[in-house]
């Protein structure tokens, strides 16, 4: 698919005109995408023909053509284009504007040689998009695999598997490849950990698309208390941010800010987040949900392997450290009605001896799990729990797999908001009740079995290569 | 027969908020003729001590005007349990809710089960989300000790329910002791249209609705409307929303706040009251608008406030939903000379208990439950053990 940039600064003076041209674009260039820049809003009946305004010419990715309707605003920029002999460019011959100063024209001057030696004719308006249809076609309608670059301190086995069916995959844990013109594009994954800090500031200086792995950021970011006021759009009291992180309370900001505004695109994992990012921010996120690469095996199997017995009550759990012992408790509150359930956790704890002895002075059984297990363990469990303060880390795709294997699972509000959970995810508020988690907890064991048909539909959409694709579709490969 | 009274948090933390209030009240009314002896946990021997009957002087007299430390300071020679230790199986009555393990293990025994327990909410565990996240995990050791504790009474019906329905999952037991509402001290009111503070009593956080009624008096003020508001309660550390709004209001010349006011400033701050707010939606009971209407102030409370449960509706104005709109519009309904006269009115003909009726309930509860056999404790609550 083609990515056309049409730069209509200047042009919008003359609205009927351009979307008359952008409506014959539409005709002669089928399936192309059409991306309008421009400075600030655009007319209505010119934005009808666009698939997207660009406000930041100097964050753009390459398009693979480009084209401009009106005079040389922006010389430099458009020099930069016409200069990259891998993007064919096409523009209106307008003269230009009677004040420019002395080194501007010259500018214009020397852009416009540039220009007719690359190309022989410049289009007339009326077949500007014939010109541009006839024009050496981009890479990727050559059959050419874009060149992707994607930046993930901690990358999914499955989902790189499936993008390098798709694209041509360079995987790197540092943010270097953004600077690099080697690529087609480059994606930060950014998640809510201090490891994915630098991804998250290069895509906030340099632009570029934006993998959202949780549904918030608290973790991320050293210069917190500015952006976080200015998020909520009010004064933090004294060590606020300093409690959220301790998960004292959960965060009132979610810290996408600085992302929302420069990534593009952003890619949310759920609709609940891209929302979320709307409504503070302003900004357009797609949806690319987290891909689960678990099949799917029968709780019996499951056990059999792990050598649990069948009528054991067990609990697939991955905690934040906030929740460990309201979890401990938990089962505590759940023996004394009657119900004794072991708690399998994935992962090591942040205070193991600790906690183990917490659990041993409650008389709760507690077992660690690798995360490598977690698909075994979580189609042996009878309930999954996905509990933190806050957005945690991880374990909103954690809870998309323990969906995907169909189990019920009880998760805190902001780790369920990252997956848009389906109906078998019971939520709790973020803040600890052993009580309440203790009567989830009662709840999914009474109820029935998740939908069959509702829980493989789930797995078909966060199958790594239905996600792989939708990430590709929303890059415009 | 004594009665040994377990004050340990009251004599180390002598707060004056809504259990403490409850514990001095018994203590002030308590109708004998058996004694009411004080006692407190020792954590190194791990059991009950009694302490010096002139603890109860301290603790029942007005707040000292230094607040809590001047109260900590007046209570420092009680500081260290080094009384009798208390005879096992003598009578133990708590009305505590308390974070303490190993005290909570010391009423988990078959010997300290035999205890009498008030007891006042869940809140922490049902509604986590008003509380510090931490809330609810440090006091676990309270909830597993009381599945162990024969004799529960509750404050209002709704905590019984919870109790029975969601916490221990038994058959429904124990009896309900309403609160008195006259511990105030201040004498009934009359309605003055020159009375314009709206006062506001309780800790500021976001259950009680705090910031709702800040921001609706910011509205109010602004529409030109001549009221004001005194909030009297200090901000808690996890408000931050409510500490924020306190800082923006603070030149705000219709706006008080007071924090660390003795029981004589909030009957100043109420005799001059035009009506109490009292929205909160996260109380086990809702002592300060009782408190008010027996004085014959009008308030403006939440219709799920579980004290007004079966009490007439008269000298009310009940919230359904909470929020600043609904709040700036009872407050404009008050400020309207003739509706606000005739909440005054009703508010005259309401007859609400005292704390002596209390007192006198409790004791008649405690006596009735230590003469009745032992019951067996349910099948369902599996011997707790101390974490």
């Amino acid at each position: 698919m083609q990515d056309v940039l049409i730069d209509v600064r200047g042009a919008q003076e003359h609205e009927e005109e351009t979307a008359a041209l952008l409506a014959a674009a539409r005709s002669a260039l089928p399936g192309a995408r059409l991306i309008g820049l421009a400075p600030g809003p655009v007319h209505a009946s010119v934005a009808a023909h666009l698939d997207a305004v660009r406000r930041t010419p100097g964050r753009l990715h390459r398009p693979t053509c480009f084209a401009q309707l009106a005079p040389w605003h922006d010389p430099l920029f458009v020099a930069r284009l016409i200069a990259d002999p891998a993007i064919p460019a096409v523009s209106v011959p307008l003269p230009a504007a009677p004040d420019r100063t002395e080194p501007a024209a010259r500018l214009d001057q020397a852009t416009l040689r540039h220009w007719h030696a690359r190309y022989d004719a410049v289009a007339e308006p009326a077949r500007l998009w014939e010109t541009l249809a006839g024009l050496p076609q981009p890479p990727v309608l050559r059959r050419v695999r874009p060149r992707i670059a994607l930046l993930d301190p901690s990358p999914d086995p499955g989902m790189m598997e499936a993008l390098a069916g798709l694209i041509d995959l360079h995987v790197a844990a540092t943010p270097l490849p953004a600077l690099s013109s080697r690529f087609d594009r480059v994606i930060g994954v950014v998640a809510n950990t201090p490891c994915h800090a630098p991804v998250a500031a290069v895509l906030a200086r340099y632009g570029g698309a934006c993998l959202l792995q949780d549904p918030g950021l608290p973790a991320t970011y050293g210069y917190a208390s500015a952006l976080a006021e200015a998020e909520i759009g009010r004064r933090l009291a004294r060590g606020e941010i300093g409690r959220w992180r301790a998960g004292d309370v959960r965060p009132r900001a979610s810290f996408l800010g600085p992302l929302a505004t420069t990534a593009d695109p952003m890619l949310a994992p759920s609709q609940a987040v891209a929302d979320l990012v709307a409504a503070r921010f302003g900004a357009t996120a797609a949806v690319v949900p987290h891909p689960v690469a678990a099949a799917p095996l029968s709780r019996e199997a499951a056990r059999a392997k792990l050598g649990v017995a069948g009528d054991e009550v067990l609990l697939a759990a991955e905690l934040g450290p906030d929740w460990q012992d309201g979890c401990a408790w938990a089962l505590d509150v759940l023996r004394s009605w009657g119900i004794v359930a072991r708690l399998a956790l994935l992962g090591t704890p942040t205070d193991w001896p600790r906690f183990r002895l917490t659990c041993r002075s409650l008389g709760v059984h507690v077992a660690l799990f690798p995360r490598a297990r977690a698909p075994l363990l979580r189609s042996a469990a009878d309930v999954g729990l996905a509990l933190a303060v806050g957005p945690g880390h991880g374990l909103a795709a954690g809870l998309a797999q323990a969906c995907a294997l169909g189990l019920a699972t009880v998760a805190t509000e902001t780790v369920a908001m990252g997956i848009d959970a389906p109906g078998w995810v019971r939520t709790l508020p973020d803040e600890t009740s052993p009580v309440l988690l203790a009567e989830s907890i009662l709840h999914a064991l009474r109820a029935d079995r998740p939908d069959p048909v509702a829980v493989q539909a789930f797995a078909a959409r966060h199958h790594p290569a239905r996600v792989a694709q939708r990430l590709c579709a929303a890059l415009g490969l | 027969m004594t009665v040994f009274f377990d004050i340990s948090q009251l004599v180390a933390d002598p707060r004056r908020a809504g259990i403490q209030r409850v514990e001095r009240e018994l203590i002030r009314h308590w109708p004998g003729p058996e004694p009411l002896v004080p006692c407190r946990f020792d954590p190194e021997a791990r059991i009950m001590r009694e302490l010096p009957s002139s603890v109860f002087a301290p603790l029942c007299a007005d707040a000292a005007p230094g607040g809590l430390q001047a109260e900590r300071r007046r209570l420092a020679p009680f500081a260290t349990p080094l009384g009798r230790p208390v005879p096992e199986g003598a009578t133990l009555l708590c009305a505590e809710l308390f974070n303490d393990p190993a005290r909570a293990a010391h009423y988990a025994r078959p010997a300290g089960s035999d205890a009498f327990w008030l007891v006042y909410d869940f809140l922490p565990w049902t509604r986590p989300e008003w509380f510090d996240s931490r809330a609810a995990v440090a006091a676990m050791p309270y909830l597993q000790a009381m599945r162990a504790v024969r004799h529960l009474a509750f404050i209002s019906e709704h905590t019984r329910d919870e109790c029975f329905g969601r916490i221990l999952r038994r058959p429904r037991a124990g009896t309900v002791i309403p609160l008195g509402a006259d511990g105030l001290g201040l004498a009934r009111q009359a309605f003055d249209p020159g009375r314009r503070t709206f006062v506001m009593l309780g800790a500021i956080e976001p259950r009680k609705n705090s910031a709702p009624v800040m921001r609706a008096f910011r509205h109010l003020w602004a529409e030109g409307c001549d009221v004001q508001l005194c909030m009297i309660g200090t901000a808690e550390l996890h408000a931050m929303q409510e500490q924020t709004l306190l800082r923006e209001l603070a030149g705000e010349p219709r706006f008080r706040h007071l924090q660390g006011l003795s029981d004589a400033g909030v009957r100043e701050r109420l005799a001059e009251a035009r009506a109490m707010l009292f929205p909160s939606e996260g109380e086990g009971y809702g002592i300060p608008p009782m408190e008010a209407l027996h004085c014959g102030v009008p308030v403006v409370v939440s219709t799920a406030l579980p004290a007004l449960a079966g009490v007439p509706p008269w000298g009310q104005i009940r919230l359904d939903p909470v929020n600043e709109g609904t709040i700036a519009g009872a407050v404009r309904q008050l400020m309207d000379d003739g509706a606000a006269a005739r909440l005054w009115a009703e508010a005259a003909r309401l007859q609400l208990p005292g704390w002596r009726e209390f007192a006198r309930a409790v004791a008649a509860w405690v006596t009735a439950g230590r003469d009745r056999a032992p019951a067996p404790a349910s099948a369902a609550a599996a011997p707790p053990r101390p974490p």
